[in-house]
């Protein structure tokens, strides 16, 4: 056998677990219970957050364009980049609100196949916890605290675009140059650092369907198994 | 179906009990048949944004130095314009994404009727329950958020271009209008990963939903196999 196929029969291969009654919810199946609702709703706080900051920059922005003011002008970029941070981070937010549903539904597959099967009277067989779902761990782990990471340098860049904008002179002058350029520096890394937690949160999202589908084939399996069974014993 | 009953149940939601299976709810029929429309249609606005880009790229590289004003009130246009569609496109595959959940959702309230209507003496099927409405809800509110969001693009993309053609460097007492830009972008920016929000919050709840209902069909094997008083696994 190739090294190839070796390592793709070790991939595929389910992880079996037999018991004679049903199983209850793993750690991370409990977390998709009780954290789905306090992400969402801390999601929804930040985007929204993110979205009042923006009219808040709006109106500056209607005042600014008539009559320059330098403080008006260092307020208005630093909430846009305030702005920017929070949506990211509300983005974040809702996409592990996702994560942590999915991981709930894989929960009730995972509860409900053992009870059905316990009820069959027959063994209890469950599919042990696949390469996917520990994939799907990691990926939203590390995507949640890169996102977080991109909110921090986001908050990091608006203190400094308003200590370069303060005492500008016009719409195109900052009073603080080299200030200016660190804060650009800091948001041009700010925000692909962001969007790269995101694409990882998605990828999660991506390993944990993909853990839900290997869930409802075994368990499509199984239950061809138990009726096969039952009619040569009947 | 003629519901002869309703009953409460502890997965957030009531049924009605028949004894036949229901098929799938108007709902479920829009959502089989529009998640592909929707996502063909968020692949083809990326896929023409992509095409844009690669002329405004084109643009951009003629337009710096010198140039005329009207090609750098055409860059600046699309550079405004582009982000507001690129949205769009984004949203329209999300809402494919939820029409194909809303699709599950309709397969497993057939299936499970179906299989009750064969092996039990009465179907029990969920009735829509408030997560589900809540789904809808903000599918529909993010993909107007969208819309409105692109409205906002637009009237600043014609701002930008009516400050720029005033020539090269545009004229001073046109500030306004470049300033007018900003002012409704620094609107229509968050607006529009309110309306992203919207739609992810909604994919939430269909998850819910989801798992609900699946709560539901297990416990209802389980009574089937073994009566009504069958304990159930999930501790409610």
């Amino acid at each position: 056998m190739s090294v190839f196929t070796q390592f793709a029969h070790r991939v595929t291969d389910d992880r079996v677990i037999t018991t004679t009654r049903a199983s209850g919810y793993t750690l991370a199946q409990y977390m998709g219970i009780y954290l789905w609702l306090p992400m969402l709703l801390m999601g929804a706080i930040a985007v929204f957050t993110g979205f009042g900051l923006g009219i808040a920059q709006g109106a500056i922005g209607a005042d600014l364009f008539e009559t320059f003011d330098a403080g008006d002008k260092a307020d208005f970029e630093t909430l846009g980049a305030l702005s920017a941070g929070f949506v990211v981070l509300g983005i974040g937010f809702l996409l592990s609100s996702i994560s942590f549903a999915l991981a709930r539904i894989a929960g009730v597959f995972r509860v409900g196949g053992g009870q059905v099967q316990a009820a069959a009277g027959n063994e209890v067989r469950i599919l042990a916890m696949p390469w996917t779902a520990w994939a799907f761990l990691m990926l939203m782990m590390m995507g949640f605290m890169t996102v977080i990471a991109g909110f921090i340098v986001h908050v990091i860049a608006a203190s400094e675009i308003h200590d370069a904008w303060t005492g500008a002179t016009s719409l195109s002058e900052p009073g603080n140059a080299s200030d200016l350029g660190l804060a650009n520096t800091l948001t041009t890394w700010a925000g692909p650092v962001a969007r790269f937690g995101v694409g990882m949160l998605f990828t999660g999202i991506a390993f944990m369907l993909a853990t839900i589908i290997h869930i409802l084939r075994f368990q499509a399996n199984r239950i061809t198994q138990l009726a096969t069974e039952r009619r040569r014993s009947g | 179906m003629s519901t002869t009953a309703t009953a409460k149940t502890p997965y957030g939601f009531s049924v009605n009990i028949s004894r036949k299976a229901s098929g799938e709810t108007f709902i479920h029929k829009v959502a089989n048949y529009m998640w592909l429309p929707m996502l063909a249609m968020g692949v083809m606005v990326l896929a023409g944004t992509f095409i844009v880009g690669i002329f405004q790229a084109d643009l951009a590289s003629g337009t710096f130095p010198g140039s005329d004003a009207g090609d750098r009130a055409n860059l600046e246009t699309l550079k405004v314009l582009q982000p507001g569609i690129i949205f769009v496109g984004v949203a329209l595959l999300l809402s494919g994404i939820s029409f194909l959940l809303a699709s599950v959702l309709g397969a497993i309230r057939w299936a499970g009727g179906e299989m009750q209507e064969k092996h039990a003496g009465e179907v029990q099927t969920p009735r829509m329950p408030w997560t589900a409405w809540a789904f809808l809800g903000l599918m529909m509110m993010g993909m107007m958020l969208e819309f409105a969001s692109l409205g906002f693009h637009i009237y600043a993309a014609v701002q930008a271009h009516d400050y720029y053609i005033k020539g090269v460097p545009p004229a001073a007492d046109a500030t306004h209008l470049l300033g007018r830009a900003q002012t409704v972008l620094a609107y229509a920016a968050p607006l529009r990963m309110v309306g992203i929000g919207f739609l992810l919050a909604g994919i939430v709840a269909a998850l819910y939903t989801i798992g609900n209902v699946l709560r539901f069909q297990f416990d209802r094997v389980t009574e089937i196999i073994l009566g009504p008083t069958a304990p159930t696994g999930y501790g409610s």
